[in-house]
């Protein structure tokens, strides 16, 4: 609860500072802001508590995903003083939008009603439509918002037409009225069966899992990188913890329903992302497709739906977090630096001169891939075990070939920084932006060497 | 006031108008007919949750308010998406969806 007061309230102060042109305490207070929320967030921990009635339920699981974003927002915020630099106008303005956005976020994970999850996507969504096109006058950046959306309001709108057939057949908002419905009635209708469709549809819209991904390489190229990398890494863990918690919460006795969807959703995200990231020559729009992939491991532990799902989601989550934004951190330099179009030669003889970014692009590409000692290993693994204690080895075995396949292009990048060489010179990179990336660093070799930490905790 | 007509005529009233706008969504160029389109598709929701809970639920006002809901975030949601048209407008001279095709894979 306070949580969400103190990320909205930090937004608010955000956008007085305007005001005052004091635009070198934006990310000192934002910063600020951010750590408050975490701490009040920690200390809920394990105070089950039921809000505005029932309308939202903090438990532990929403407690530590909350904790996995204002995680990745505090890292995104310590990379965003850099990043503005050359922005004169209206920086307050996306910093509270970011923050505005992240509230619907932070109600996507604790949501016991499906009038908050409604909010919640839309909280977050509605911001992300203007920082997505928050570079006024590059044409892409438009382009990426209009897209975005069109694509965003048709989700919304096919999320709304389910949710009124769930409340059609159960006449009730409430999450456990719902499933506890589901569990009386021996056949379920066909429409309730349409409006689980329906809403597992749509929720796959806002985290890309494969056939409604085609807005995602579009967008993620055309946003503000910076933005990319918030909508690669918080609003994906959102939408997941959100999916997860529906499924599980309300529509656990239909099972048998979602699941044929999620298998579809997993073997075309493996397919479409892995493929589709081959083919690409931007290291963007690459990093788009496999954001794509990732969604399909993620939905791997989704589909289990056993007592490991939620940990080794939550695992999961951490480790793609930590991996994309430093993957995008680097890219943000290397792509103003040599002002290019984020090709892959634009990487090349990076380890001479920046030994200390190559370093980072390494760790981040092989938690990617998921190579031991780095968090991507046990992730995997994790999400491996809990789909094949329920039975769904043969997605598992998907899984491991589209894994493989992603070293194809992963490893490239780690090639052309290592191994081919170029003239170019050391990056210039500001204090914030050094600890953002030694913080991701650090945090994925050391989960990724005590995975137990974090696996035990839900 | 809704006494002798059936709840099915609602329902059909609102699947008529839920694949209107989903046709307008589909074949329009335009990006403000698009946008209508959607508003469309959001009020043919709006019409199924009212008629569900005046006609199976009618001691509970939750459908009424989830309505109440639906129109403030589509109110919002209009008032952003305005604002994204009008600034294509700027940079593209157009607000014809195929005007606005710079990425390509």
């Amino acid at each position: 609860m306070l949580t969400l007061i103190t990320i909205a309230a930090t937004g608010i102060i955000i956008l007085y500072t305007t005001f005052f042109k004091s635009r070198k305490l934006l990310v000192p207070i934002a910063i600020t802001g951010a750590l408050t929320a975490l701490a009040f967030n920690i200390s809920d921990w394990n105070t089950n508590q039921l809000l505005f009635n029932n309308m939202m339920k903090i438990d532990n699981y929403s407690v530590a995903f909350n904790s996995v974003m204002i995680l990745s927002l505090i890292l995104i915020l310590l990379l965003s003083h850099q990043y503005f630099k050359g922005v004169d106008k209206n920086v307050s303005e996306i910093y509270s939008l970011l923050f505005f956005s992240f509230t619907g976020a932070c109600l996507l994970t604790s949501f016991n009603n499906f009038t908050m999850l409604f909010i919640g996507i839309e909280t977050m969504s509605i911001p992300l439509y203007v920082l997505a096109g928050s570079k006024k006058f590059s044409i892409r950046s438009n382009e990426a918002s209009f897209k975005y959306f069109i694509m965003g309001s048709f989700a919304t709108a096919i999320f709304l037409l389910g949710v009124a057939l769930v409340y059609g057949v159960t006449g009730s908002f409430n999450m456990s009225e719902v499933s506890e419905y589901i569990s009386a009635t021996a056949k379920i209708s066909s429409l309730m069966k349409l409006g689980i469709l329906f809403i597992v549809i749509s929720i796959g819209f806002k985290i890309a899992a494969a056939p409604f991904h085609f807005w995602a390489p579009d967008v993620y190229e055309g946003s503000p990188t910076l933005v990319t990398t918030y909508m690669a890494t918080v609003v994906k863990v959102a939408g997941i913890a959100a999916l997860l918690r529906l499924l599980t919460g309300c529509f656990i006795g239909a099972a048998a329903e979602w699941q044929h969807i999620l298998e579809a959703f997993i073997i075309l995200s493996f397919v479409i992302g892995n493929f589709g990231a081959i083919q690409q020559q931007s290291v963007k729009r690459m990093l788009a497709y496999s954001s794509i992939s990732h969604t399909g491991f993620m939905l791997l532990a989704i589909i289990a739906i056993n007592q490991f799902s939620a940990s080794s989601l939550l695992y999961y989550s951490l480790s793609y977090s930590l991996a994309t934004i430093a993957a995008f951190a680097v890219l943000i330099l290397v792509k103003n630096y040599k002002n290019s179009d984020a090709s892959y030669e634009s990487f090349n003889g990076l380890a001479k001169h920046n030994p200390f970014l190559a370093f980072v692009m390494l760790t981040a590409m092989l938690s990617m891939t998921g190579i031991p000692i780095t968090a991507g290993f046990f992730a995997k693994y994790y999400v491996f075990l809990a789909s094949v204690k329920s039975g769904y080895s043969w997605l598992v075995i998907c899984a491991i070939i589209a894994a493989l396949v992603g070293v194809a292009y992963y490893f490239r990048i780690i090639i052309n920084m290592y191994y081919k060489e170029s003239n170019s010179e050391k990056i210039i990179k500001d204090n914030y932006f050094v600890i953002s990336l030694i913080i991701a660093t650090a945090i994925t070799l050391a989960v990724g060497i005590l995975p137990q930490f974090i696996i035990g905790l839900i | 006031m809704t006494e002798g007509i059936p709840l099915n005529y609602f329902l059909i009233l609102s699947t008529l108008m839920f694949f209107i706008g989903i046709y307008g969504f589909l074949t329009r160029r335009n990006l403000i007919t698009i946008l209508m389109s959607v508003e469309l598709i959001l009020n043919s929701v709006n019409i199924n949750f009212v008629a569900f809970n005046n006609y199976l639920y009618p001691d509970r006002l939750q459908g009424h308010f989830f309505t109440l809901f639906i129109i403030a975030v589509a109110a919002a949601e209009a008032a952003v998406a305005i604002a994204i048209i009008i600034n294509i407008y700027r940079n593209f001279k157009s607000i014809n969806v195929e005007d606005a095709n710079e990425m390509k894979y």
